[in-house]
This record gives structure tokens, sequence and C-alpha cells, in this order.
């Protein structure tokens, strides 16, 4: 592998453990820009263990993180954020009493001097501003009540603002924790469409599901997780649905894998 | 599509300006219980509406509503401050300390009150960041912890007869008519709001206390933050104690006991919610004033003393049952 084609992100065998658990077993995970990455296992597979060491939650026991083929250290969100990580959380994680441009922009609003320049201030202004445009063009949503607190808006539409967060900030990675679990068909589709203009907006994205249809729907690539460890990695064209529930179940290619 | 369902529920509700009924009388409702409250004693008793008889109220309610306000921010933050009215004290004595027994000019020796009730704030803070105690416990503990100390610096005595810079605060009326003190109030909450809506430290209070967790996972301290609420109450209730000891002109070691069921009271009736994350400061400036106007009224009516504290009870209950039945409708 040429320096050219250095993927965005690499995890090179991760471990992490909590005691005498082994939740995440020397794993390789790898997502360029604009590529769809499947995670895919059963409940503990480690799944969300990874990811959380990816986002600066946990740290790793072993193994190392390569953004652009240099090493890097993740140890906290903050440190996610800046590599252009962000996450979006199964339970969305919004504050249900902010408004829309609140919660895109939590945690890193624009700011402006007032006072001579004494006194840093949120930009509310530009906040909403931003939001709007990041509201219709990545998307491709128009919010009534956008000053509304978020708990007023419907699921699909918070699932939107969840993921337009990820977007608020200058982001190259977005991972999505089971963003279809708990939407109706159409919301769906809307989570579908997003994920495919990520693509297009060259950003990655890591797709969590359960639903091994709606990985077959919008992603590139899938890895699969079986008990902490990675039994599979392969382009989504070259598997079955069969294949993928005996690798998630079974682990059958484990021997494939080496750390 | 969605949308069309959710605009379609929302027209079921009558609206006022826009929104639905059940938020303008959630937001405009300490104000229009203020107004209303005030017609109807009025009728009863003109003398309640006279400008001599509303500046009495507003100036009574001036050191709550500037603690109303820093509470509000406390309250926000999804804790509670108890030890209020025993910072009001603390500061108290610890500024007329400084001013009798020291040679630090007056002018100066005012600025203790604010900055030591920062720091009894922020040692609040840490209680409940670092050690791990309950807002509620902390507080509790600390409410006793500082009025001990302030018994033992004061030996119960009254301290009195102060220099204009400490009546200042408390007397000094505008023309000869407004109190500055209700002015410093008025202003306290208008800062108050300014930082609640467009400053880091209003939109982290309002997200810490809404969602810990979404606030963690956005990168938000919330340690830092929840100690800040705290360290903002401990300056108001400095200020607070500026103008109580101003306006009396004298200091007693029993100086804002049962102030802190007062303050949260004019907070709750004002519209903040109790578990965190709906502040509402203007809300708490009027519940205050409405906390004020009841025992004023009372008095103009002829309750008498003790039959005081059971209205202010009823104002109270009456208040709370109301958000919650809003709530309530809400969210069905």
């Amino acid at each position: 592998m040429g320096n050219e084609n250095t993927p965005f992100l690499q995890m090179k065998g991760i471990v992490k453990k909590f005691g005498a658990l082994t939740a995440v077993d020397r794993v390789d995970l790898e997502v360029d820009k604009g590529e769809v990455l499947a995670l895919v296992g059963e409940n503990a597979a480690g799944k969300s263990t990874l990811i959380k060491v990816l986002t600066g939650i946990h740290d790793q026991d072993e193994g190392d993180i390569f953004i652009d083929g240099e090493k890097v250290e993740i140890n906290k969100r903050k440190d996610a954020q800046n590599f252009g990580i962000e996450a979006v959380y199964q339970d969305l994680a919004l504050v249900n009493q902010l408004d829309v441009p609140g919660n895109l922009f939590l945690g890193k609003e624009p700011s402006k001097k007032i006072l001579g320049g004494f006194f840093e201030v949120i930009d509310n202004k530009k906040m909403e501003e931003q939001s709007k445009t990041i509201l219709k063009e990545n998307l491709n949503m128009e919010i009534e009540n956008f000053n509304d607190p978020v708990i007023n808006h419907s699921g699909g539409q918070q699932q939107s603002i969840a993921i337009g967060r990820a977007l608020a900030s200058k982001c190259e990675l977005v991972v999505m924790d089971e963003p279809t679990a708990s939407l109706g068909v159409e919301e769906i589709e809307m989570t579908f469409d997003i994920v495919r203009n990520l693509k297009k907006n060259n950003v990655g994205v890591i797709f969590i599901s359960h639903n091994l249809e709606h990985v077959f729907e919008v992603c590139d690539k899938v890895l699969v997780m079986r008990m902490g460890e990675r039994v599979a990695y392969k382009d989504i064209e070259d598997a079955s649905k069969e294949e993928l529930v005996k690798l998630m179940v079974h682990g059958t290619e484990r021997k494939e894998e080496t750390a | 599509m969605d949308e069309g369902t959710q605009t379609a529920a929302s027209e079921e509700e009558m609206k006022i300006f826009g929104k639905p009924w059940t938020y303008q009388v959630e937001r405009m409702g300490p104000i229009a219980a203020v107004i209303i409250f005030g017609v109807v004693v009025g009728i009863l008793e003109p003398q309640f509406l006279s400008t001599r008889n509303i500046v009495n109220v507003l100036y009574q309610a001036a050191t709550y509503i500037i603690l109303a306000v820093g509470m509000t921010f406390v309250i926000t933050g999804a804790g509670i401050d108890i030890s209020v009215g025993s910072q009001l004290a603390l500061t108290g004595v610890l500024m007329v300390f400084t001013i009798q027994y020291t040679p630090v000019p007056p002018w100066i020796g005012i600025f203790v009150a604010p900055l030591s009730g920062m720091v009894l704030g922020l040692l609040n803070g840490l209680f409940i960041t670092k050690l791990k105690v309950p807002d509620f416990i902390a507080t509790i503990a600390t409410m006793i912890a500082y009025r001990g100390v302030v018994l033992i610096m004061s030996g119960g005595q009254v301290h009195y007869d102060f220099p204009y810079a400490v009546r200042f605060l408390g007397q000094y009326r505008i023309f000869g008519v407004l109190p500055i003190s209700i002015v410093v109030a008025f202003v306290i909450g208008a800062v108050g709001y300014y930082l609640y809506h467009n400053t880091f430290f209003g939109r982290y209070t309002v997200a810490m206390g809404g969602n810990k967790e979404s606030a963690i996972l956005a990168g938000i301290d919330v340690n830092k933050y929840k100690i800040l609420t705290y360290v903002f109450m401990g300056f108001m209730a400095g200020v607070a104690a500026l103008v109580t000891v101003g306006r009396l002109d004298a200091f007693h070691a029993t100086y804002g006991e049962m102030m802190e069921i007062d303050t949260i009271a004019a907070v709750i009736i004002g519209g903040t919610a109790l578990f965190g994350g709906n502040g509402r400061v203007w809300g708490s400036v009027f519940g205050a004033i409405l906390m004020s106007m009841v025992v004023n009224a009372a008095v103009l009516l002829g309750f008498p003393y003790f039959y005081q504290y059971v209205l202010v009870g009823l104002v109270i209950l009456l208040a709370v049952s109301l958000y919650a039945f809003l709530e309530a409708r809400r969210s069905s």
C-alpha cells in the first residue's frame, strides 16, 4: 500500500478489556472518505465498544489508530472531533429542551466577541443561518418551528437533526449507531438519502446495524464482528445475506483474520 | 409526510401569536399572574396600587429577585442551592467585618460580599462535583456550616451604623423615589436573561440540566459548568447581602434564614422546571415580585401574620399544579 492510497481511518489491532472480559479483541478496521462501511454483528459483538474507542469515550488497551496514515491519540471526544470524526448515537444524544440550531451546534457554537473583545458569546444569528443551510443543502429538509425545542419534532426529524449535528462541523467521517432502528419506513428512506448524500460529499460513514437489508441498501463494504473479534471484511458485492448471517452467528471465516 | 401529521396534530391546539396556548400561558404566566393579582387586590384595596405601595413591593422583592436569578441557573443545571440564605449572611458578615475592623476603605470593602460569595459558591460546586455529594445534600451541609461560621463571627450581636458605601445600594433612591436596589434587581434580571440565551455558560447549563449524557457526548465539561452555576449563585447571594444590609443599615446573624425556600418558590412560580433544562429568568423575576405582592396584600387586607404563610404556600401549590397541567397537555 502506497502512501497515496492510505485510507482516511485505520484502526489496527484494537483491544479493549473490561476486567476479565475482552470486549474487542485485536480488531482492524479501515474506512476511507466517501465510503460507507457496515459494521455488523450480534449484540455484545463489540461493535459499540470499538466505536467508543474510536470516538474517544473509551481508551483502547492495545492497538493504534491512524488518520491519513499518521498515528494519533484519541483520548477524548474532542480529540475525535478535531480529526473530523463525528458520531450519531442510537439515542441521538439531543437535548430536548434546546431548539434545532441549539442542538445542531451543541458543543461547537459559533461565537462572536462583544464589549471590545472582552467577552465571547454565542453568535445565535450566524448559528441559525448556518443551521438552515445544513438542513437544506445536506439533509434536504425544511423544518417548521425551527426555534421550538426538539422534543416537539417527529422521530425522523430528530434523527436528521442528530445527523445534521455531525455535519455542523467540518467532518470527514460519521459513525451512525443503529440509525434506522427506531424509525418508520419513510424515515428510513430519508436516512438512506442522507447517507448517500454524505457519500457524495466525500464523507466516510460507519454504519452500524442489525438489519442486513439496510446494510445492502447503502453500504460499500461490510465488517462482521463476533464475540469481540473481526470475522470478515469484504466488499458488499461479494457478500450474500446468508453468508453474513452465518458469519455473525458462527464466525466461520475466523481463520482469515490475523492481527 | 411526517411533517404533515406534525402540523395536523398541533393545529388542534388553540394558538396565540402563532404558538400553542399552553406555551404562551407558561411563558407569560408569571407576568399575567402579577397583573391579575394586582388588579384584583387593587379593587379590594385601592391603596395596593398606589405608587408608594408598588415601590414598596418592588423594594421588598429586590433581594429575592437577585437571588432568584442566580437560582434559576442552578436549577436549570439540574442542581439546587439550599445554602443561599446562609451565603447571604456569611458574605454579609465578611463585608461588615472587613469594613468595621480593617483599614480597607468602605467603597472597596463592599466588593468583599460578591467576591466571597463566589468563593462560597465555588466550595459548593467542588463538594458536588469532586466529592460527588448530591447537590441537595451538599448545600444543606453548607447551609448549616456557613450559618455556623456567621454565628461564630458575629457572636449573635447586631452590627449597625454603616458608612454610606454600604447603605448606598440598599437605600439610595433615584429622584428620591425609586430605590436603586430595584433598578439593580431588574438589571440583574436583564443580564441573567442575556447570559441564559447568548452565552456558553447559559447554553451549557441548559444542556447539562436537560440531558447530562448528551452534554458530555457533545464534549461539554459538565463539571465546570456545574461549578459555574454555583459560583454565579454565590455572587448573587453577595449582591443580595449588600442590598439587604444596606437597606436595614444593620447586620444580624439570622439574616437570610428561610430565604432559600422563598427563592426556590419564586423560581418555580416563574416556570423554571425543577428537574432542570428549562429555565425562565424573567419568570423568576416576576415570581419573586408575585411572592412579595402576596405578602404585602395579606398585610393590607388585614390577614394576621401567621396566615400569610398559608397564603404563600397556596400560591406555590397553585402555580406548580398549573405547570403540571400544562406539561400534561403538551405531552399528550
